[in-house]
């Protein structure tokens, strides 16, 4: 008998079945019209029970197993398969399956495609034949549906569905310019001293008293940490502690761990001496003569500062000078961190007291530091700079003085706007939950 | 690699590891003051291999970077600005006996860098104010504390107010932050130390 590969499994079948004899799908779209597939030569085997029907004369009845089409010698399950026996006559006739998706291709990915029937009996190999019972009307429907997912192919969209823009949201925007406008205020309305004076926080009166207890002309190891990024606030904060330092003549050796924390410094200075900031400067290279040393490693080669002071400035000891003329090291730190290693990796080193300039933020971290003494002061924020410059018997110059005003009232403007924005938002949350409720 | 060499490599590796430990943190200690002269060298190799890591870290993005351009790569304009940028500046600094001090450089840094870095990070206010307007509510979940905390600093940091609020606003302020919240934040920076190192000796361990 002529055989067939089913297009799915790849098993053989009898040309004559309507379904594939392991698998069960559909061979055949149109029962008048199929075409069976390619038929490959008849093989001598043994017939095999399976769902599989006579396809032209009987459709509904059951083929009998030993009028089926047989496995090929080299087939897989071939030689364990016994033919069976069974009288076809005596079998109720099966109803007529109907072609559920002629249009349908079959495909390759699904496994096991089956028509939405329930088989019953013992399947392959087994002497019982196998009853083909037709399902409730319900089921059918399901397993269709489920069939039509499966069978398929996926289709690739050439482009993803354009969406619709979305208006424009005002939620968020008018924070920002909330933000612009309160900076607007406080950089466009005249100046005008304060009309209090801002809070003298603990640390800026020792800060300033062990910077006025250094003789003139002595030197001073500089840890500057904050680059140009920070040096909006850092520069205005630090400028009335450097100006100090330069009406004293006090020569600065400054190191950094940052690659501008030299150029940053050497701005600064320029801008504390009234000079065009560039090292060409004589008066500029004499108040900076180690020109600032940028030391790659981080924080792990600190160590090395508190040790070794020559060998990591790259300096020899008798251009730095001795140890006994650093008296005090100083700290500019836009945060926290960079203080809290100094104190850690270099002070138990050299054993200098250290006075940090840093930025408001770094304030609440550096509080405990000082309460306990490893700070000897501390100068924070532009309240603590102004409050720094208030103790100088120097003022800065009007230009200076003016800017270190204006920032300090940006300062107020923009403290407001964002306690207004803080206190906006818990109103959008209350009305956004009356609406949603 | 075979086993046994990787083994090998894996056990001086952690050898290595614990005899610089051991070594450091008994000079820290200041009982044997002669350790000090085997510890200094040792700060001086890792100032080498950051000097080292610089420089590998700036050849390593030109690298990749010529490599887009070579490529066609979506961007590539962007690196070949990169690329005549880097020449440029590094050409300005070799070519001067003054170096990093050249004029040509510091005028690099006061005109392109400085400002540039100034103006991305003024931007941060504008993304932190959005956050907060969105997080700092009551009805969300802990935001009324965050509100709560967040008012109280800043009316204590704000210089106009000092002589409106009540005297002893701004010591209760600092208060609040030195006890309370300062306590909360040790144990945070403390937990995360010792994760910190449990992961170190992990990886040393080569149980990572």
């Amino acid at each position: 008998m002529a055989t067939i590969l089913c297009p799915h499994c790849g098993g053989r079948t009898d040309a004559s079945n309507r379904h594939c004899s392991r698998c069960g799908v559909t061979l055949y779209e149109d029962q008048q019209n199929a075409e069976p597939p390619a038929q490959e030569s008849a093989s001598p085997g043994q017939p095999i029970g399976a769902a599989a029907n006579e396809a032209e004369a009987e459709p509904s009845a059951i083929a009998s197993p030993s009028a089926q089409g047989a496995l090929d010698a080299g087939q897989v399950g071939a030689a364990a398969v016994e033919p069976i026996d069974g009288d076809a006559e005596k079998l109720p006739p099966a109803p007529k399956p109907a072609v559920l998706f002629p249009d349908e291709r079959m495909s390759s990915e699904v496994t096991a495609l089956l028509e939405p029937v329930q088989v019953s009996g013992a399947g392959f190999g087994s002497d019982a034949a196998i009853h083909v019972l037709p399902l409730p009307p319900s089921d059918i429907n399901h397993l269709r549906a489920l069939r039509t997912i499966m069978a398929t192919e996926p289709m690739i969209a050439s482009s993803l569905p354009v969406r619709a823009p979305r208006p424009y949201s005002y939620r968020t925007a008018w924070v920002t310019v909330l933000l612009l406008l309160a900076l607007l205020l406080a950089f466009t309305r005249p100046s005008q001293p304060l009309a209090s004076p801002p809070h003298r926080w603990p640390g800026v009166q020792a800060a300033y008293e062990q910077i006025q207890q250094i003789p003139p002309g002595s030197r001073m190891i500089v840890l500057w940490a904050y680059d140009a990024s920070s040096a909006g606030e850092m520069d205005l904060v630090a400028l009335p502690v450097v100006t100090h330092l330069v009406e004293r003549s006090i020569t600065l050796d400054v190191i950094s761990l940052l690659p501008g924390g030299p150029a940053v410094g050497r701005r600064l200075l320029a801008r504390a001496n009234g000079l065009p900031p560039s090292l060409d400067s004589a008066a500029l290279a004499a108040a900076l003569p180690a020109g600032g040393v940028f030391l790659a490693g981080g924080a792990s080669v600190l160590p090395l500062v508190g040790q070794d002071r020559p060998n990591a400035l790259n300096k020899p000891a008798a251009r730095l000078g001795a140890e006994a003329t650093y008296q005090l090291a100083l700290v500019f730190a836009a945060q926290a961190d960079d203080v809290q290693e100094w104190l850690e990796q270099v002070q138990p080193f050299d054993g200098l007291p250290v006075v940090a300039v840093t930025g408001a933020g770094a304030d609440p971290l550096l509080r405990p530091y000082l309460d306990s003494g490893q700070l000897s002061g501390l100068v924070s924020g532009f309240d603590g700079a102004s409050a720094y410059q208030e103790l100088r018997a120097h003022p800065l110059s009007d230009s200076e003085a003016e800017l270190l005003l204006l920032h300090t009232r940006a300062q107020n403007w923009g403290a407001l706007a964002l306690v207004t924005v803080l206190i906006l938002g818990s109103l959008a949350g209350f009305m956004a939950r009356g609406q949603n409720e | 690699m075979s086993t046994r060499l990787a083994t090998l490599m894996r056990y001086a590796t952690t050898g290595v590891f614990v005899f610089f430990l051991v070594i450091i943190a008994l000079d820290r200690t200041g009982f044997i003051p002669a350790l000090r002269t085997l510890v200094t060298p040792i700060y001086e190799i890792a100032l080498l291999l950051g000097a080292v890591a610089v420089v590998l870290g700036a050849v390593s993005v030109a690298w990749s970077h010529l490599h887009r351009v070579q490529a066609g790569a979506a961007g590539w304009g962007y690196s070949l600005i990169l690329l005549v940028t880097l020449v440029i500046v590094f050409a300005a600094g070799l070519l001067d006996v003054r170096g990093a001090a050249s004029p040509l450089l510091e005028w690099f840094f006061d005109s392109i860098i400085a400002p540039g870095q100034a103006t991305l990070f003024a931007l941060l206010v504008f993304f932190m104010t959005a956050a907060a307007f969105h997080l700092a509510r009551i009805g969300r979940r802990g935001g009324a504390w965050l509100l709560a905390g967040m008012v109280v600093t800043l009316l204590a940091q704000t210089p106009a107010l000092q002589s409106w609020l009540p005297v002893g606003y701004a010591s209760f302020a600092g208060w609040l932050v030195d006890g309370p919240v300062m306590a909360a934040l040790r144990g945070v920076l403390v937990a995360a130390a010792l994760g910190a190192v449990v992961v170190i000796v992990r990886m040393a361990l080569g149980r990572s």
